[in-house]
């Protein structure tokens, strides 16, 4: 919203009528022969004093409300963005600007030829562009190399080839942020294209804050950074360059039913001294490809097999869990063998210049940068008839976690910052992911919405919740119903949402009204641990023509 | 009217210059002429102009004040007038309006020849492409002004 009125029409009629009323007393308190009912001096005196008068107040209204940190603060979205950065800035809060998603698409293609792919050629996935950020060629072996942007082109096993570049963003936001495996259109033709998807999840893209968001993160900072209670704690963290994205966090700790670690005595009870800070730092998991040695551990009577391999605690630091396993060369993104057993386990070997936590139990490491674990899957492709127990064979493993666990845990386990009387574990939020399905009902002819923009819609609310362990269905009603026009309507959202408990239990809730994250202290599941996770993919939207009666 | 006539009463600026006492004649709407350097008017020719005011302003045109005027140049300029008696049906239903508008901003304490009682529809001469009403304004204290609107008709 521009601070200044810029249109005449925009002003609220009860303050204009209010104003005219003012004028007419004070004028003829002046003047008491002027007559100010219906005529020229009302019409063209009067009456547009009174509108510019209103203007002028509304003016110097938003001008003090984008000044005063009480009128921020009752409503942000009325304040002026450069004059709240100012304000804000006294109290060393600043502003984040949006920034651009980058990442890397996989490019396959049908014959081993020479392929070039000019710098700002445009991709679209889920209704969004990307622009490649150099010009790339791919080469058909490693001897033409020339430059740092060529490729070479690698044999899938189907008889197709694939390169990889990168992309960025046509715009700001975190809506750009696409996940593993997401399907891209070039725009314009790419000789013997055969697909396109993203390589890995994206990274950076961010939102410019807005009021609400800069003055949810006043308190923080104006706090004193350092170890002591949760506001000092998270005016801490976002101190820091590099964990100021932080979307949400929830420290539990003596005296919270969650916390478990500072009752590692034979009187089990709370003696303080533990903390369990759990961080959000980013509004969707990221997911990482690895490329994982496995080993054969069973040949199965049907001529499939077991393999098994294990995720350290340095590959992917706080992991949730492994949502694909596929062979290396095969040439699907979707689809891969089944997990037939996930065993977690902490990996307690100390670091040096960094105090180890006190986790005596997986429950208690799960989601922290401790955790570790052995994946036993079942592959269904491989031939195994002329192996034996024992051999390896490389798999194509994607991990979904949440970034900068263990670089936080660093931070706050560093002797410079930790509070001396105790400890500190950092941990991923307990993850709820939601997926959602609804329609949208509307009589032939109506225009349909954008999908995709209700999708980042809903996204950017969900993921934004932090730890409320609420979800509305009414909440998402809202948002849906900004992008609807004339009779379209939209029917029960149908909310799934499943829990995967630090001691590897899932638990399914299921609603149309809400989802409520159950309290279950003991399990480390409440309001205050978990957090919901939406992506793109987990929303389903679909359309239907009803009939309707003609209005007329 | 003398000047002593203005003593203790209010005034407004002409906007219909060379308003006659009676008879016909062909206003300008000008709050200044090169023969003079603007008019004021008060009592029943204030009356009058507010009446003619409140005629010519199409409901909802007036910023801010939604309410005021009448239907009636909105008929007119969607050409709804094809006989006088569109016109005189248009005219009576708009005085329902302007009679409230009128009445709304009076007080009692007003001179009695500055109040609206009503206004009647003299005569209405209509030809293909134009129209004009003769209307008759009668204050509170039974004085009287007739008010002439020529008006363009869209046929």
């Amino acid at each position: 919203m521009s601070l200044e009125i810029s249109n005449l029409s925009e002003l609220d009629p009860a303050a204009v009528t209010q104003t005219r009323e003012t004028l007419a007393q004070q004028l003829q308190e002046t003047n008491s022969s002027l007559d100010l009912k219906r005529g020229v001096l009302h019409d063209l005196l009067l009456n547009y004093s009174a509108i510019l008068a209103t203007a002028t107040q509304e003016n110097i209204d938003r001008l003090r409300q984008s000044n005063s940190l009480m009128a921020i603060s009752a409503d942000p979205t009325l304040a002026d963005p450069d004059i709240v950065d100012g304000v804000m800035s006294n109290y060393r809060v600043t502003r984040k600007e949006g920034t651009k998603a980058v990442g890397s698409v996989t490019i396959v293609v049908s014959v081993l030829s020479t392929v070039t792919i000019s710098s700002g050629t445009v991709f679209e996935a889920d209704g969004k562009q990307f622009k490649s950020d150099a010009s790339y060629v791919a080469r058909t072996s490693e001897s033409n190399v020339q430059s740092s942007t060529d490729r070479v082109l690698t044999p899938l096993g189907d008889g197709n080839y694939a390169f990889t570049i990168n992309v960025v963003a046509a715009e700001t936001g975190s809506s750009y942020l696409l996940s593993k495996n997401t399907l891209f259109v070039p725009t314009t033709a790419i000789v013997n294209f055969v697909k396109a998807y993203a390589t890995s999840d994206f990274i950076d893209g961010t939102n410019t804050e807005t009021n609400s968001e800069l003055m949810a993160r006043l308190q923080v900072g104006i706090a004193c950074a350092a170890m002591s209670n949760r506001v000092n704690m998270a005016s801490l963290l976002q101190e820091q360059a590099e964990f100021q994205d932080v979307v949400a966090s929830s420290i539990i700790g003596y005296g919270d039913a969650e916390m478990q670690r500072d009752q590692h005595s034979i009187f089990q009870i709370s003696y303080g001294g533990r903390a369990d800070w759990y961080v959000r730092t980013q509004q969707l998991p990221r997911q990482l490809g690895l490329v994982k040695e496995s080993t054969l551990i069973a040949k199965l009577p049907d001529g499939t097999s077991t393999w098994q391999f294990s995720v350290s605690r340095d590959e992917a630091p706080g992991f949730y869990d492994i949502t694909g396993i596929q062979l290396t060369d095969m040439a699907e993104v979707a689809g891969g063998f089944g997990i037939t057993s996930d065993i977690r386990a902490n990996d307690l070997t100390p670091i040096a210049g960094e105090l180890l936590p006190d986790i005596v139990s997986v429950q208690e490491g799960a989601y922290s940068r401790y955790q570790t674990t052995v994946i036993q899957f079942h592959d269904t492709l491989t031939d195994v008839s002329s192996l034996a127990i024992g051999a390896t064979k490389d798999y194509a493993v994607t991990v979904r976690y949440m970034p900068l666990i263990k670089e936080i845990q660093s931070f706050v386990g560093n002797r410079d910052h930790r509070n001396y009387a105790g400890d500190i574990l950092i941990k991923a939020p307990v993850p709820c992911f939601v997926s959602l399905s609804f329609t949208i009902d509307g009589r032939t002819g109506d225009p349909l919405p954008d999908a995709y923009a209700i999708k980042d819609d809903l996204i950017q609310y969900i993921n934004s919740l932090g730890f409320r362990g609420r979800l509305y269905a009414s909440d998402l009603d809202d948002l849906i119903h900004n992008h609807l026009y004339g009779e379209t309507s939209v029917g029960a959202i149908d909310m799934f949402g499943q829990i995967r408990y630090p001691d590897g239990t899932v638990q399914s809730l299921r609603s149309t009204e809400s989802l409520i994250i159950p309290s279950e202290p003991d399990y480390m599941v409440t309001s205050r641990t978990t957090g919901f996770i939406v992506t793109a993919d987990d929303i389903a939207i679909s359309a239907r023509t009803v009939n309707m009666p003609e209005s007329f | 009217m003398s000047i002593n006539q203005y003593v203790g009463r209010t005034i407004d600026i002409l906007a219909y210059q060379n308003a006659p006492g009676t008879g016909e004649v062909l206003t300008v709407q000008a709050l200044a002429q090169e023969s003079n350097d603007g008019q004021i008017c008060t009592g029943v020719q204030k009356l009058a102009q507010r009446f003619l005011l409140e005629l010519l302003t199409e409901t909802g045109s007036l910023a801010y004040q939604p309410e005021r005027g009448c239907q009636f140049m909105i008929d007119a300029r969607m050409s709804l007038f094809n006989s006088q008696y569109d016109v005189l049906a248009s005219y009576s239903a708009s005085l329902v309006d302007i009679q409230k508008n009128l009445q709304a901003e009076e007080s009692l304490s007003d001179p009695a020849d500055e109040r609206f009682r009503n206004a009647e529809a003299v005569s209405v001469n209509f030809s293909p492409g134009s129209a004009s009403i003769t209307m008759r304004v009668t204050s509170m204290a039974g004085t009287s002004r007739e008010v002439i609107a020529p008006l363009d008709v869209n046929l």
